[in-house]
């Protein structure tokens, strides 16, 4: 975790006071992400040792956490799980987006059609974060849901981001995984240049079974404007649906499910912050 | 119930009274999670003066909180409307599973199956205090007319089909502790309401639904059910809703007997997973 602070020398106590504050704000933050998708709790030790804080730390960012209801203590043993308001802090952000309505149409209609999942999602650090997920009639116990973080180099979806992102935007971040990654960076970003490679011919990038051994996906960025962040959708299945079927119906379909919605997006004249 | 429960039931002056003395509260903590509440509550644009006066706070100590959440991407700013909303490092956030998620994954097939077999608006709801809250919606797509209910809309418990069945099944000592709430609340109808909410638990009891016909807004029928607590004891909510005029008596007889089989069936679902 890497907390900067903002390094105006006032050298007030008041000054002092705020850092502090700020810091604390961003660190018991931190601690509700350590929660990711499990669905086992975690105690102020696990917290302490993910987030490499001393446990009394913890323990004061926790108690608040509880009280203020974004915690809650575990009923099947020590720890804590997420609190109804962490989850709604979220609800809250999605329903106010005009994208996750305006999107939704062409995404089910995909989803329904070769009965996959369709997912759209947002560069959120290291990760793409879910923002809208569709499901085909069959798909429901596959389904990642909104809110789900996925991680770049390894998915379709985040390929398909990379890919259209600024070339400087890209090679940093490739640059960076070789970095933290000495033995299998090599190989991982070999994976992420042939994904480049087959989205300059189709528009699209293919994943079989490199993210997860059984899952099948492509992946399509979604262009909403010039000032507009770049957004990309994918579209997978457990199930077995032939590599040529992937390539050659479920991608290009994809790439003209991304249209559809930025045209749906351009014809409501919404931007997508809503402003 | 806890001592945490009680601190947030009171009203926020005497909170903040509380946790002046609380040393293990970390105010700023406290400060930035209530920032990002405000943001969460209603309208979506904020402006940072409007914020402080929503959260009680003065301008600069929310303007430096507010600096540090769009930096680390849990709120975002607008230069063109100079006014703060809900960022995308906060859906990361809400993702986790509480004990809803898993219930509101399983249910979304069924929701599907209610609102387009009944033309009607089907969801799955919980209880945040006073307010019953929409955890999963499905509108029917057959027909244009539906209730501008999404995830995260609030809708009251006194008074709407959701609200009481969320009440159906608490137990006497927890009612009771609601009820004050309630009736400070509603004071001016609490008679009234506290009946038609008994009324519901008796209907519930009897007949595993309860009904309510121009609730909430006045011209809409409501039918919902309780599923059995979960393993986090939380109490959710199968409903269907519709306009009074399209959701008549007999109609929602037949989709209450569907809502008492399908939240058999989540429930067994549910204990399976």
């Amino acid at each position: 975790m890497r907390i900067t602070i903002a390094g105006r020398a006032r050298g007030d106590a008041q000054q002092g006071e705020d850092e502090v504050g700020v810091v604390s704000l961003a660190r018991g933050l931190e601690l509700m992400r350590a929660f990711g998708t499990r669905e086992t709790p975690l105690a102020n030790k696990d917290l302490a040792e993910r987030a490499r804080l001393p446990k009394p730390t913890v323990a004061r960012l926790t108690y608040t956490l509880v009280e203020t209801g974004f915690l809650s203590v575990s009923a099947e043993g020590p720890g804590y799980r997420p609190g109804e308001k962490m989850r709604r802090l979220g609800a809250a952000c999605l329903a106010s987006l005009p994208l996750t309505s305006l999107a939704r149409p062409a995404m089910q209609r995909l989803a329904d059609r070769f009965d996959i999942s369709v997912a759209l999602g947002a560069p959120d650090r290291e990760s793409m974060v879910y923002l809208v997920d569709c499901c085909g009639p069959g798909t429901v116990a596959m389904r990642l849901r909104a809110g789900t973080s996925v991680p770049l180099t390894e998915t379709a979806m985040g390929r398909a981001y990379l890919w259209a992102a600024a070339p400087e935007l890209r090679e940093r971040r490739l640059a960076e995984i070789l970095a933290a990654d000495p033995e299998g960076g090599e190989a991982r970003v070999a994976n992420c240049r042939a994904g480049f490679a087959e989205a300059d011919r189709t528009g699209f990038v293919s994943s079989f079974g490199q993210w997860l051994r059984h899952v099948s996906a492509v992946g399509a960025p979604v262009w909403l404007g010039p000032d507009e962040p770049l957004l990309a959708l994918n579209a997978g299945t457990s199930r077995r649906i032939s590599e040529a079927t992937f390539r050659g119906e479920v991608g290009p379909a994809l790439v003209e499910v991304a249209a559809e919605i930025a045209s749906a997006m351009g014809a409501a004249g919404q931007t997508f912050w809503g402003e | 119930m806890e001592p945490r429960q009680e601190l947030r039931d009171v009203a926020p002056d005497d909170a903040a009274a509380l946790r002046k003395q609380d040393r293990k509260f970390v105010v700023a903590l406290g400060r930035g999670l209530s920032i990002l509440e405000a943001l969460a509550a209603g309208e979506t644009w904020l402006a940072s003066g409007t914020l402080a006066a929503r959260v009680g706070l003065p301008r600069p100590t929310v303007s430096r909180l507010l600096q540090s959440l769009v930096q680390d991407g849990y709120v975002h700013y607008s230069e063109r409307r100079r006014q703060y909303r809900l960022g995308l490092g906060v859906v990361a956030l809400g993702q986790t599973a509480t004990g809803a998620s898993g219930a509101a994954q399983l249910v979304q097939p069924y929701l599907r199956y209610l609102a387009d077999t009944f033309n009607v608006h089907a969801s799955l709801a919980g209880r945040d205090r006073l307010d019953a809250v929409q955890i999963e919606v499905c509108h029917s797509t057959t027909t244009l007319m539906t209730l501008q209910l999404d995830v995260g809309s609030r809708i009251p418990l006194a008074g709407t089909a959701t609200g009481h069945a969320l009440l159906a099944t608490l137990p006497e000592e927890e009612l009771e502790l609601l009820y004050g709430h309630l009736s400070r609340r509603h004071a001016k109808h609490w008679h009234e309401i506290r009946a038609r909410i008994e009324e519901a638990r008796a209907e519930h009891a009897a007949r595993g639904y309860t009904t309510s016909r121009h609730g909430w807004m006045t011209d809409i029928n409501g039918v919902a059910a309780a599923l059995p607590r979960d393993r986090d004891g939380a109490v959710l909510a199968l409903s269907c809703g519709a306009p009074a005029r399209h959701l008549p008596r007999a109609k929602m007889e037949v989709i209450g007997q569907e809502l008492k089989r399908i939240s058999a069936e989540i429930a067994a679902g549910l204990a399976d997973s």
